[in-house]
């Protein structure tokens, strides 16, 4: 595995998550990697938003069920800038619409280390 | 011709010409095709008289405004016509035309008597004289008496071919008066009408002046084509007719219509009889009749002397079609039947149109007559004969029919009335005075004239006095002329009319100078008196001093100049007239002696013929000379002068002489006077038989036509006869031919007629005919013949033997009478019949018939005779299976059949027996042995000569077994088939190549395709597009893999939505485990389907939220440890918190779809859990609206910040310290602008002691910040946290649910 610390440092990390506790649990772990936090927001409105307000955003990490809604959208909007992203859901993998699919995702609850994992994977890819 | 102006020349000229349209059943199409063709602008009027139900609003204006562009208008109250418009009749009234407007009036006559056509038609007659008219398709006869008025009036006549109408009866009527001017049907009557009214534009802008011309031209031809002088006929009316002429003949100007005239015979005949038309119906004007009834009837009646045989004579001049001559000779008949009299009563009707007298003979008139003939008079004199009624024989004989005109023929004589109506008005007045005269001399004196209603005799007033100047009825004065008046055209057609007897002119003083007038007056005195006479010797004109030189003598005062004169000069005169008149020489006689009174004048005469031309005939001029008295000197010197003897003698001799020759001369005249009379008389009795030949001609015409139908009926019956001869060869023939040998004999049995096998049998030839037959022998075993054939003879019935003949042949001998056509008994037929070969096969048959018999008894099947209605079965073999019947029984239905089957098998019996056919029924028997079983039966029937069943031959198999089989199998099918019906499951049955063969009912209920639709592969139809490949792929692999198994969609043909169907089939394999057929079920899943759906749904769901609060679990894990001293701190506090979450997720588990979660109770939910004190002592006190409804997701986080201060209240606060109190307070709120209501909770606690600044936190480290942060984030909301002095508040505030009791989102 390849060192992530070096590729996530510096990096503008958008969050996106409706819940509280894990959003306080993935911005205190991201802040340990020595990234900056953008956001969190915990809905698709605020998401975009946000997305259309900030001038930079290195990658995102997004909820895919925000409050009932799906967050796809802000997908979009994030690839339309050349974002990448990564999802985190307590559904399972066939739950994701076959179009994000490509994304990488991490299961609810997250574990820091994949949320890592994942975030250099989609950066690097 | 009378060259006075006349203004009612044109009289239509200043009207809008009218176009009078007819029509009765079927006369609306007639109309609408009219309509369609006519041209709008015509500029005619058109008034429609159509017969309507008098009830009904009526259509017609708005059917006719349809088919023109002409305004159309239903008639109301005299509208003015206007040209290129149309007038519609409406319901229930009558129309008449007066001037330019048209009125509606109610019908004046009862119904069943209207004829609203003759009555419009009359209308226009009288107030225009002039019009078209046209008469349409009906039924009836309305409009037959108007069209002749219109014609008559001018008016152009046209009629609907009848043929061509929808109801011909209206149009023949018309056509049958003769006045119709055009036959053509509907189609060119508009063409007709496009022409004439042309035609009668030109006629109305010609120039009078020049007409008066051509009329004249007309006149004269007409006078040499028909013989008949007009020019005494008023202008206006030949004018008219002529007119009317020109219009039918679509000239336009006079010198035209002059010229056709001379070149076709026909039109000379034609405007003649126009000419002639008059108009006359039954008792017309009925006031006259009746004074003509009290006034002239009855006192002929009264006058009429019982003994003389010459009984009552009227004359009806101008009779046209009769109807005048009919009406008269009805009162002339009721009158003489209520004098129960005899007398004979004789009408003369003459006419000069001969088409009219035609009419007028055959006496038929259309059924309007009825408005004009009362119902007595109708059932009394006419004969009723559907469309028309014909006078009766008796009214019919009474009246001479003859062509007749009066004015060139002798008149009738001594009649008791004369009737001549209108036509004198058509005539100028000085020959009306001189018909006058002629009727005065043909009436007996005292007798009565009868004319029309603008006619009187005034002009005549010393020949006629009038008894009811209203009615036109006038007495002869008693007057005695004795000289038949001179008529213009009498006896000399060809002479010029106006000359009248001459008469020397008086002189007068205003018409010459003063001179001459001396001079004359002076002649006058000084000339000798002196006489005119004509070549009769019938006095002209007196000389003022003429009278003294005549002398009249006793009897009727004469005319006659030698009658008159004084005695002596009568032979002189008489000499010198005759010398003047038939030699015109002159004669100057010699003086004679005249005694006057008191004195002796000697006077000589001088006769002149007269100087006038040759037309006048022979007149001569009597002057007489007065020589002066003879004194009596003179007297007595001539007496001396004529002593002499001689003179004496020969004096005396002359005188007698002279005296026998003047009483021969007096017997002479008298004679002369006499032949005279009779001259007369035989000239009016020429005229009678003149008529009267008319008459035998008709009847000569009659007879022929007889004649006619004898030579058919002598045609017809030698066709008779030569079939009879030809039935006489025949007969011959057949009696040649004949194998059956038959005897005719005569009463005396005597031999008639034989045929030849007769003669083996009698030793008989041909030659023996007329002879006995007893004479004969025969060769018959029969000695009992003669016996039977006089019985027969004596009126028996006929008789019958069989008979053998000496050789072994056996004969069939019949008797029966000879009848004759009448049924008289004429002799005797015997007729043999050869019938050994009938009886040989009859034996034959007997044989045959026993051998079946014999079979019939051996066989198991059942056999049965029935009569030809089965009420009785003849015979019956039971062939084991049934008992026998071998007596007739009429009982047999309750021998055989079962109690309930019997209404069956008679069905089957009456269908057999009704239809003639074969009786073919499986039905259900008594068995011999008890059981009941099941046959099947057949019978036929028989049939004799006349095709009539004498019995029916059945058989019959025992099927018992087959049956209970067939029905087992039926039943078991029956119950598959309701199992099959009665599942869900739709079944179908497919070939070993999976094409369907079968499909349940449910499978079209569902689809809505037919079975027949689902054959093959059609049922593939039924499947959503998508699967159509997928199933016949699936089918090919079944045909592999023998199982067939899938899951499709199918349409449900009434809804249209597709449901998911699994479809299986397995293979039905015959003997040799070949697959013969398919068996399949296509069962419904699609609700299963959606169940599994739903169920994925819910489990991701589940997988999700288990996720997410395992999250929640391990930040509260996390928070926990945080603040945990230690192990056993963290262990209850965790527990504590998990609680909460436990009871959080019970409430949302609990709860319903479409259910929400109450923040009271949650609150209260929370509070018990950590066992907060009840609302005891005031500690706790909770004020809000229950039921507020929270967002779901809200729940859980709220939840949790709820149990966090309840927890903390109960460790350290509220609940922890006696004096502590809690307060919670909420409501709902909705910010302005916002969508939802918001929730604001007040947290308050008082009374609590709380610990120093800095001292140890209350464990709100968690609560708060889950107040602080997670609350915000999460839910959006506004909270604050305030450590106060006496105790925790807190306030939340965050959008909820709104709706009390109701749904929002998931």
């Amino acid at each position: 595995m390849v060192e992530p610390k070096a590729n996530l440092a510096e990096r503008r990390i958008l969050v996106v998550e409706d819940d509280y506790f894990a959003m306080r649990d993935l911005c205190a772990g991201l802040e340990r990697l020595d990234v900056t936090v953008v956001g969190p927001v915990p809905s698709v409105a605020d998401a975009l938003a946000l997305v259309a307000a900030e001038p930079r955003i290195d990658v995102a990490v997004l909820d895919v069920n925000l409050r009932g809604e799906q967050v796809y959208p802000v997908a979009d909007a994030l690839a339309v800038r050349g974002v990448p992203y990564v999802f985190s859901t307590g559904y399972a993998d066939d739950v994701i619409d076959p179009r994000y699919r490509h994304a990488p995702h991490c299961e609810k609850p997250v574990e820091m280390h994949k949320v890592e994992a994942a975030l250099a994977a989609a950066i690097g890819g | 011709m009378a060259d006075e102006t006349d203004h009612r020349l044109l009289p239509s000229r200043q009207f809008v010409p009218i176009c009078a349209i007819g029509a009765s059943a079927g006369g609306v199409p007639a109309l609408q095709n009219l309509f369609r063709q006519l041209r709008p602008d015509l500029g005619l009027a058109y008034v429609i008289i159509l017969h309507l139900a008098p009830d009904y609003p009526s259509a017609l204006a708005e059917i006719l405004a349809a088919c023109t562009t002409m305004p159309v208008f239903e008639v109301t109250d005299g509208p003015p016509l206007r040209r290129d418009c149309v007038f519609v009749i409406p319901p229930d009234r009558e129309l008449v035309v007066d001037g330019d407007s048209v009125a509606a009036r109610p019908f004046t006559e009862p119904r069943g008597r209207r004829a609203p056509v003759d009555l419009f038609f009359r209308s226009i007659a009288t107030a225009r004289g002039d019009g078209i008219a046209v008469v349409l398709s009906g039924a009836g006869s309305d409009g037959a008496i108007g069209v002749r008025a219109i014609k008559e009036a001018g008016g152009v006549v046209m009629v609907q071919e009848p043929a061509d109408a929808a109801f011909g009866s209206m149009p023949q009527s018309a056509i049958a008066t003769g006045a119709a001017d055009f036959v053509v049907p509907v189609e060119q009557l508009a063409e007709r009408i496009r022409e004439v009214a042309h035609s009668k534009d030109a006629v109305r802008s010609l120039d009078m002046d020049e007409a008066a011309n051509d009329l004249r031209r007309i006149v004269a031809f007409l006078r040499t084509r028909t013989g008949h002088d007009f020019a005494s006929y008023k202008r206006a009316t030949v004018m008219r007719r002529v007119m009317r002429r020109m219009q039918v003949c679509r000239l336009d100007t006079l010198s035209d219509y002059a010229d056709h005239l001379y070149g076709s015979p026909a039109e000379a005949k034609e405007l003649f009889g126009d000419l002639l038309i008059s108009v006359t119906t039954f008792f017309r004007d009925p006031r006259a009749f009746a004074a003509l009834h009290r006034h002239a009837v009855q006192p002929i009646f009264d006058g009429l002397d019982p003994d003389s045989d010459e009984g009552i004579r009227a004359w009806v001049v101008g009779c046209a079609t009769g109807e005048e001559a009919y009406s008269i000779g009805m009162l002339l008949l009721e009158e003489l039947h209520a004098r129960k009299m005899f007398a004979p009563i004789q009408i003369f009707a003459t006419d000069l149109d001969e088409g009219a007298l035609a009419t007028a003979r055959e006496g038929r008139y259309p059924r309007t007559i009825e408005a004009y003939v009362t119902e007595e008079r109708l059932a009394r004199f006419f004969v009723d004969e559907g469309t028309h009624y014909r006078v009766r024989k008796d009214l019919r004989e009474l009246v001479l029919f003859a062509s007749h005109s009066v004015l060139k023929e002798p008149p009738f004589m001594r009649l008791d009335l004369i009737s001549c109506r209108n036509l004198l008005i058509y005539m100028e007045r000085s020959l009306q005075q001189q018909v006058a005269t002629l009727f005065h001399y043909g009436l007996k004196p005292g007798r009565y004239l009868f004319l029309g209603s603008a006619e009187t005799t005034d002009g005549s007033a010393e020949l006629f006095a009038p008894l009811d100047r209203d009615a036109r009825l006038y007495m002869a004065r008693p007057k005695s002329l004795h000289t038949l008046p001179l008529l213009p055209q009498f006896a000399a057609p060809d002479r010029a009319a106006g000359t009248g007897p001459v008469a020397v002119v008086p002189l007068r003083p205003d018409q010459t100078g003063l001179a001459v007038a001396v001079h004359m007056a002076s002649l006058e005195r000084s000339a000798p008196p002196s006489v005119l006479v004509d070549d009769g010797y019938n006095i002209v004109n007196l000389s003022p001093t003429a009278g003294r030189f005549l002398l009249h003598s006793g009897g009727p005062p004469s005319n006659v100049l030698p009658i008159v004169v004084r005695p002596e000069l009568r032979l002189d005169l008489q000499f010198a007239l005759t010398r003047a008149v038939d030699q015109r020489q002159p004669t100057l006689t010699q003086a004679t002696e005249v005694a006057f009174d008191g004195e002796v004048r000697r006077v000589a005469m001088q006769v002149l013929p007269s100087m006038r031309d040759d037309r006048m005939g022979a007149q001569a001029l009597v002057l007489f000379l007065d020589a002066g008295v003879v004194s009596e000197e003179e007297r007595q010197i001539a007496r001396l002068d004529a002593q002499t003897g001689d003179v004496r003698r020969l004096h005396a001799e002359l005188k007698i002489g002279h005296e026998a020759l003047v009483a021969s001369r007096l017997a002479h005249e008298a004679s002369i006077q006499e032949l005279r009379a009779a001259n007369e008389e035989l000239q009016s009795i020429n005229e009678e038989y003149r008529s009267t030949a008319e008459e035998l001609e008709t009847s000569k015409e009659e007879l022929q036509s007889i004649n006619e139908e004898l030579h058919a009926v002598n045609a017809d019956m030698k066709g008779k006869l030569e079939s009879i001869s030809v039935a006489h060869n025949d007969l011959q023939n057949l009696t040649a031919a004949n194998e059956v040998g038959t005897l005719f004999l005569a009463g005396d049995l005597r031999i008639r007629i034989f045929t030849p096998p007769v003669a083996d049998i009698f030793n008989i030839t041909t030659g023996d005919t007329g002879r006995l037959i007893t004479d004969f022998t025969h060769r018959l075993r029969y000695n009992g013949l003669v016996d039977d054939i006089r019985e027969v003879l004596s009126g028996s019935a006929p008789l019958e033997r069989e008979v053998m003949s000496q050789d072994g042949l056996w004969y069939v001998t019949r008797l029966r009478p000879y009848r004759t056509v009448d049924n008289r008994i004429d002799g005797v037929v015997v007729t043999f019949v050869d019938v050994s070969a009938r009886l040989e096969a009859e034996n034959e048959l007997s044989r045959s018939e026993q051998q079946l018999r014999t079979l019939v008894h051996a066989s198991s099947q059942v056999m049965y005779r029935m009569n030809a209605d089965w009420t009785e079965m003849r015979e019956l073999f039971g062939g084991g299976v049934l008992a026998n019947t071998d007596e007739p029984s009429g009982d047999w239905l309750g021998t055989y059949i079962p109690a309930d089957e019997r209404d069956r098998v008679r069905a089957a019996i009456r269908q057999a027996v009704d239809t003639r056919s074969i009786f073919d029924l499986e039905h259900r028997v008594l068995r011999s042995d008890g059981g009941v079983g099941w046959v099947h039966s057949r019978a036929v029937g028989t049939f004799d000569e006349d095709g009539r069943v004498t019995e029916w031959l059945g058989s019959a198999n025992d099927v018992t077994t087959r049956n209970r089989a067939e029905t087992a199998l039926r039943h078991s099918e029956e119950r598959m088939r309701v199992l099959i019906e009665g599942m869900p499951q739709f079944v179908w049955r497919a070939g070993a190549d999976g094409g369907w063969t079968w499909s349940s009912p449910q499978w079209t209920t569902y689809t809505g395709l037919s079975e027949g639709t689902s054959h093959g592969d059609g049922w593939i139809g039924a499947l959503h597009p998508d699967d159509r490949g997928r199933a016949r792929n699936a089918l090919v692999a079944a045909m592999v893999g023998g199982a067939f198994d899938m899951e499709v969609r199918i349409r449900n043909g009434a809804t249209g939505v597709h449901r998911w169907f699994r479809s299986r089939a397995v293979p039905v394999r015959g003997e040799h485990g070949t697959v013969v057929e398919w068996l399949g079920t296509s069962t419904d899943v699609d609700d299963l389907r959606r169940l599994q759906q739903r169920q994925n749904v819910l489990v991701a769901e589940l997988q999700h939220r288990t996720r997410n609060l395992l999250g929640v679990v391990r930040a509260t894990a996390d928070t926990t440890l945080k603040s945990s001293r230690d192990l056993d701190g963290f262990a209850v506090e965790f527990r504590d918190r998990l609680g909460a979450l436990a009871r959080v997720q019970g409430l949302l588990a609990r709860l319903g779809e479409g259910t929400r979660v109450a923040f009271d109770d949650l609150l209260r939910s929370e509070l018990s859990a950590v066992g907060a004190p009840k609302d005891e002592h005031g500690r706790v006190t909770l004020d809000g609206p229950p039921g507020v409804e929270l967002r779901s997701r809200s729940v859980q986080t709220l939840a949790l910040a709820l149990h966090e201060l309840a927890t903390n209240a109960a460790k350290y606060g509220a609940f922890k310290q006696p004096t502590g109190r809690l307060a919670v307070r909420w409501r709902l709120e909705r910010p302005d602008g916002s969508p939802e209501p918001w929730l604001h909770v007040e947290w308050h606690e008082s009374g609590v002691a709380m610990p120093a600044e800095g001292g140890v936190a209350q464990g709100g480290g968690a609560g708060r910040n889950l107040i602080e942060q997670a609350l915000p984030y999460e839910l959006g909301a506004k909270t604050s946290f305030v450590m106060a002095p006496d105790g925790v508040r807190c306030s939340i505030s965050l959008p909820a649910s709104g709706r009390p009791m109701a749904s929002d989102d998931g």
